[in-house]
Order: structure tokens, then C-alpha cells, then sequence
């Protein structure tokens, strides 16, 4: 059974700057139920933070109104509410009394606490000693330990070294599971896309879609995409080759034939290239070689039709040739694509492209186990099975 | 999902809000455990790193009690209510030293905790409150010098001692009243917190520490008697040595004129704060 804890509603923050105001927060409304995991994503400045102050009750908002069901706990950016003079044990009691826990309370939770944050022989030395790892695993030990029913947390994971993010995100779906709501700031999508079911997308101090994750991080990934437009193909005759065909629009298509500027690991994908040919003239034995490279310029794959055992037979006038890729193997990045049409006579060349636009991918559950984000962060990923057997 | 919203009752509900109502009151009080450890926070602070450590507390005003007897009790032959001098300031600096103490803190309260104020919620209230209470420190400490002077000049106590705390305790009330409205205004202007250490030596003169009630010419007296801390340091010096009147009408209107400010001070904190952080 789903319960609400947390609704937002009509949420508004203004700023009032010397000569004008400011809205850093607008009309932000959304419901969230019981142990549901939402990520905030959003450019820098967006509104994530504020919207954190507000729900926090850092600051008021200036409209709107919001409603929190039990007790909720804040991270917001590094070293959340410790005072720099104090030991770690005196900021543990400072810090939990803030969030509503009684001495006793805090007592026995101590032990958890300090074991958890790994900072046992420091304890007793004032915080301002800390380094930035530990002032984070402090600070999220005890937000994470005080029972909260709504937590929010911003960005503060990203401080940590791996083997503490990974202990976070463990305890995060631990916490998830126990029925603690959980909204969380990340830069890191594919964080959030492993933490969170549902995600909600702030642009501009608005909403700009709130849905399941994958849905809002793909949006929003083609639309930081979208502001790097790319000119397009109409140069057509300031490119090398002889012109018996020519390539008119390039795209990338996702399954259901939506255009795309982003692939996601293990989804399928098709690159799609229009050409047309020279009025009157049907070419045939058309070779497409189609390359992504990475950044260095190391070819990573080649996609060419004969190789692949396919002929294109005759071309005359207009059409689409399309190549898809059952389950995108390249993990997250930005790739760019090089297109080149010859002949068949002589290997002459009928168009090049140098300057399609970069491919953008972001990660994905390649194999379908759960797994979003790579450790060892590898380039391909390609299906393989594992099997054990007993003895020998 | 809309049908179970309909009877639904946050615990913590966020809007635009002005005024302040009983509610605040009692979250304050539901956060006494923190303005405890912030008390004792300021307490462990202010001499970390020092030598002499909490000694300071000790040392401070007796050091004041020499410096002052000498100055105003032997040179200039200030009248003392035909007491020994270094007697009758220390029992007029106790509870000014007090309430000097709370101002000070008020003025950079929210400044100082700013770290905590950025990160996490709690009544911003509890902050001045916590600033009065960790003053009543030095209160006790002068009243330790004090009466380490009176076993010295072996003055006879009378029963009048028994109103001596509640008398003391009644400064908290200018004590938090001045800090409330200190901290709104310095929230704002900052320039004020520099002024606070004249404006302080200036409300130290305008109460009968250094010199006696009877030097005040008689027409100015009863203006000069709003001044709560007149009321507080003439009865300590009556509950202590008994000289003078007992606390009277005049007191009793003086702090009632102390409370109205507190009262006041306390819904414009309270109002004008919540957002502080967007000031800070």
C-alpha cells in the first residue's frame, strides 16, 4: 500500500536582488509516496538546492506550500550543520538533538554512528581537523542513522571515495526498503538512474518532467544535447567525393522511431542515413562505412555493409539506409561518427562525412542484472555467460 | 493517489507564514535539549585555548572589582550607600555583567551559526535564548567573587538574601528582550554590531553601578527608573547588604515595560527570521 509523505505544492521561492527579483523556485508541484527513491536532476542553478532549502526549512517559500509526513533529515552539500569548534562526538549530539533525537536516543546509536563513518580514532578531535571524507561520512552517518521518514540529499555522495559511495548507496536502499523516502541531488545520472524509480527534472526553477527515471534522465539528456545543435548536411557540395550519391540527413533513431541525440548502453539503436542520388543516375554496389571513434580518434566500431553481408543493390533518386544495433554496446560517453559512401568501381568516393554530430550515450542495464553503473568503467560491453561447476 | 490526500495531515508544513502563533512557543521548548548543548557549547568555547581557562570567569571580575574600587572608591570617592566600595560594584556588576554577556552574544549569534543555520532547521529562537542562558555563567562567577568579599569584610547577611535569585533571574528578561531585537536588527545591518560596544559602556553609565541611585537628580529619577536594570541592581543590593528600598512599583513596571519588548521582539524574530539565511 502506498502512503504520501511528502507534497509539494505550487512551491515558489523569490529573490529580491537590488534592482529586481528573482524567481529561483516556481510552481514546482509533485507527490511523493513511502519509501519511493526520487532523484532531482537539473543544470546548476536550476532550482534543485533551493527546492532542498525550502523542504529542509533552511528558508521560507515566498509561495505555495509543501507538506512533510514524520521526521526528515537534510544533507545539503558538505559538512551539513557541524559547528568547526566541536569533536565529532559533541557535533553527533549537536546534530542529532537538530534533528529531533533525545540524548538517550542519541546514546545508543552512537556506536553505529562512528563505526559506520569510519572515524573512530578521531572522535574526540574538533571537526575542523576532518578531512572532506570524513566530514561527509560523518554527516551522512548520522542522517542516515536518526530513523528519518523523508531524507533528502544533495550531491554530498560525490565527495566520498568509492568504497564509502558504495556503502552509501547500499544504506540508501537499505533505508528505501525500511520505509524511508529518499529524494536525492545528483550530477551523476547514472547514480540516480540506480538509486531511483522516479525522477524529476528542475529547469529553470520548474518542473520540466517528472516521471519514471529513465523516461526523465533520457528528455533530459537530449535536451542538454539539443543546445549544441548541429548544422546539418547542406554543404553537401563542399565535401570530397564525386557526388553519384550523396548523403541529404543523418539521424539516430531509438525503437519506437524516435529521433535521439543520446543511446543508452544495451538499448537498441539505429543510424539512420537519406541520400539521394544524382538526377537520373542509378548507382549500384554502394559500400557505407560508418565508424565511431573515440575522442582520441581510436576506431571503436565499424559498421560496414558488405562486412556486415549486406548489398544495398541499385540506388536511383531517394531513400534510407538504416542500420540497427539490437543492444548498443558502448558505454557512457561522447563519440563521434564518421560516414563515408564509395563505390564499388574502383573504391571511388561518393560522399564523406567528418562532421556528423558527436554521439552522446549514457549508461544502461546492458545485461539486465541491475547494474547501471560500472566500477572498473569499461568501454564495450559485450554478452557473455558465466558457469561454475563443483570439483576437480 | 489523489483520494488518500484528502484527510491527509503532514507533521511539518511548509508555506509563506507571518506572525507567530503559540505553536512556535512550544517547538521552542520541544528544542531545549539543543539549546542546552549550545550552552554549554558557548560555555566549553570561550576559553578553549586559554591558560587560565574557565578561571577567566573568576578572574575577570575580581580583577574589574580592584580596578574600579580604586579608581571611582578611593581616588575619586565615588558614595557607595555607606558600603566598601568593591561590595557594592560587584553586586551592581553581577547582574550587569549578565546581561552585558547576552547582548554581546545575541549581536553575532546568528553570524556565528551561520554553518548550522544553512544546513538544518531548528527555531532560529533557540539560538538568543541559548546566548541569555550561557551569560547567567558570569552571573554566577561575580556572585562567587562577591561573596568571597563578604566573608572578607565579614558583612552580616539578612534574610533578604532569599529573593537574591529571583531578583538576579529577572534580568533575563531585558537580558533576552535587548538580544531579540538586537538580532533582528543586526540580521539586516550589520554596522550595529560594531556599535554594540559603545552603546553597551553607554547603558552601563545610565545604571547605578559605579555611582549610587541617590546621585540621579530626584525629577529625572522616575524616567531613569524604566531602565530595568536599575530595579535589578537596587534590589540585588538590598537582598544582599539591605540597604535601600525593597523592590517596589517601579520595578515591577519596568519589567513589565522589559516584558512588552521581549513579547514584541519575540514575534518579529520570530517572523522576520525564518528566512534569515537569505540575508546572511
Amino acid at each position: 500500500m502506498t502512503s504520501l509523505v511528502l507534497r509539494a505544492h505550487g512551491l515558489g521561492k523569490r529573490y529580491r536582488l537590488k534592482h529586481s527579483t528573482l524567481w529561483a523556485l516556481r510552481d514546482v508541484s509533485f507527490d511523493v509516496q513511502r519509501g519511493q527513491m526520487v532523484g532531482l536532476i537539473g543544470h546548476n542553478g536550476a532550482g534543485k538546492s533551493t527546492l532542498f532549502k525550502l523542504l529542509a526549512r533552511i528558508t521560507e517559500p515566498s509561495e505555495g506550500y509543501a507538506g512533510i509526513k514524520g521526521r526528515l533529515a537534510a544533507l545539503l552539500e558538505v559538512g551539513t550543520g557541524f559547528h568547526r569548534e566541536l569533536t565529532g562526538r559533541e557535533n553527533i549530539y549537536l546534530n542529532g538533538s537538530i534533528l529531533g533525537m533525545k540524548k538517550r536516543e542519541v546514546d545508543r546509536k552512537l556506536d553505529e554512528i562512528v563505526a559506520f563513518a569510519e572515524v573512530g580514532p578521531f572522535l574526540d578531535s574538533p571537526v575542523k581537523y576532518y578531512s572532506s571524507g570524513m566530514y561527509v561520512r560523518l554527516a551522512f552517518a548520522i542522517a542516515a542513522h536518526v530513523a528519518p521518514d523523508v531524507l533528502l540529499i544533495d550531491e554530498v555522495l560525490a565527495v566520498g571515495d568509492m568504497a564509502f559511495q558504495h556503502k552509501c548507496r547500499t544504506k540508501i536502499k537499505s533505508l528505501g526498503s525500511e520505509g524511508c523516502t529518499v529524494l536525492f541531488v545528483s550530477h551523476d545520472l547514472a547514480s540516480v538512474r540506480q538509486l531511483c524509480s522516479t525522477t524529476v527534472w528542475i529547469h529553470g526553477g520548474r518542473v520540466a518532467a517528472i516521471g519514471p527515471t529513465e523516461d526523465v534522465v533520457l528528455q533530459y539528456s537530449q535536451a542538454m544535447l539539443s543546445a549544441s545543435q548541429w548544422a546539418g548536411l547542406a554543404d553537401a557540395q563542399a565535401r570530397p567525393g564525386s557526388g553519384a550519391i550523396r548523403v541529404t540527413n543523418y539521424w539516430i533513431e531509438l525503437e519506437d522511431g524516435q529521433k535521439t541525440d543520446v543511446l543508452v548502453t544495451g538499448k537498441p539503436a539505429s543510424f539512420v542515413l537519406e541520400y539521394a542520388t544524382r538526377a537520373g543516375q542509378t548507382v549500384e554496389g554502394v559500400r557505407l562505412s560508418l565508424q565511431i571513434q573515440n575522442e582520441w580518434g581510436a576506431s571503436l566500431l565499424w559498421l560496414h555493409n558488405h562486412m556486415l553481408g549486406h548489398d544495398f543493390g541499385p540506388l536511383a533518386g531517394a531513400g534510407q539506409l538504416r542500420c540497427r544495433i539490437p543492444r548498443f554496446p558502448l558505454t557512457a560517453g561522447s563519440y563521434d561518427v564518421r560516414a563515408q559512401l564509395l563505390l564499388q568501381v574502383g573504391s571511388v568516393v561518393a560522399d564523406e562525412l567528418e562532421t556528423l554530430p558527436k554521439l552522446n550515450v549514457i549508461d544502461g542495464d546492458f545485461y539486465g542484472s541491475g547494474y547501471v553503473r560500472r566500477v572498473e568503467n569499461p568501454i564495450f560491453l559485450v554478452d557473455a555467460d558465466w558457469s561454475n561447476e563443483a570439483g576437480r | 493517489m489523489e483520494t488518500n490526500s484528502v484527510d491527509w495531515t503532514p507533521d511539518i508544513v511548509i508555506r509563506p507564514r507571518r506572525g507567530a502563533t503559540w505553536a512556535d512557543l512550544l517547538e521552542v521548548w520541544n528544542y531545549r535539549e539543543l539549546a542546552l548543548i549550545l550552552v554549554l557549547r558557548e560555555i566549553q568555547g570561550r576559553y578553549r585555548r586559554t591558560v587560565f581557562g574557565v578561571s577567566w570567569l573568576v578572574i575577570r571580575p575580581a580583577l574589574n572589582a580592584i580596578v574600579f574600587s580604586v579608581v571611582f572608591g578611593s581616588v575619586l570617592k565615588v558614595k557607595s550607600d555607606g558600603l566598601p566600595y568593591a561590595l557594592f560594584f560587584l553586586a551592581g556588576m553581577a547582574p550587569w555583567s549578565f546581561f552585558n554577556y547576552a547582548v554581546m552574544r545575541a549581536a553575532t549569534t546568528l553570524t556565528d551559526n551561520v554553518h548550522i543555520i544553512s544546513k538544518v532547521y531548528f527555531p532560529r529562537l533557540v539560538l538568543p535564548i541559548a546566548g541569555v542562558i550561557s551569560g547567567a555563567v558570569d552571573l554566577l562567577a561575580s556572585l562567587v567573587v562577591l561573596l568571597a568579599l563578604m566573608l572578607l569584610y565579614r558583612t552580616p547577611m539578612t534574610l533578604n538574601i532569599v529573593w537574591l535569585p529571583l531578583i538576579l533571574a529577572s534580568a533575563a528578561i531585558p537580558a533576552l528582550a535587548v538580544s531579540l531585537w538586537l538580532g533582528v536588527v543586526t540580521a539586516y545591518l550589520r554596522d550595529v554590531s560594531y556599535a554594540i560596544t559603545i552603546l553597551l559602556q553607554i547603558a552601563m553609565y545610565a545604571s547605578p553601578i559605579i555611582y549610587s541611585l541617590d546621585a540621579v537628580p530626584e525629577r529625572w529619577r522616575t524616567l531613569y527608573q524604566l531602565n530595568p536594570m536599575v530595579g535589578i541592581i537596587q534590589g540585588a543590593r538590598w537582598a544582599l547588604f539591605g540597604v535601600g528600598d525593597a523592590p517596589g512599583i517601579m520595578f515591577a513596571l519596568s519589567l513589565g515595560l522589559a516584558l512588552l519588548i521581549l513579547v514584541s521582539g519575540a514575534i518579529v524574530f520570530q517572523s522576520t527570521l525564518r528566512s534569515v539565511i537569505d540575508i546572511l
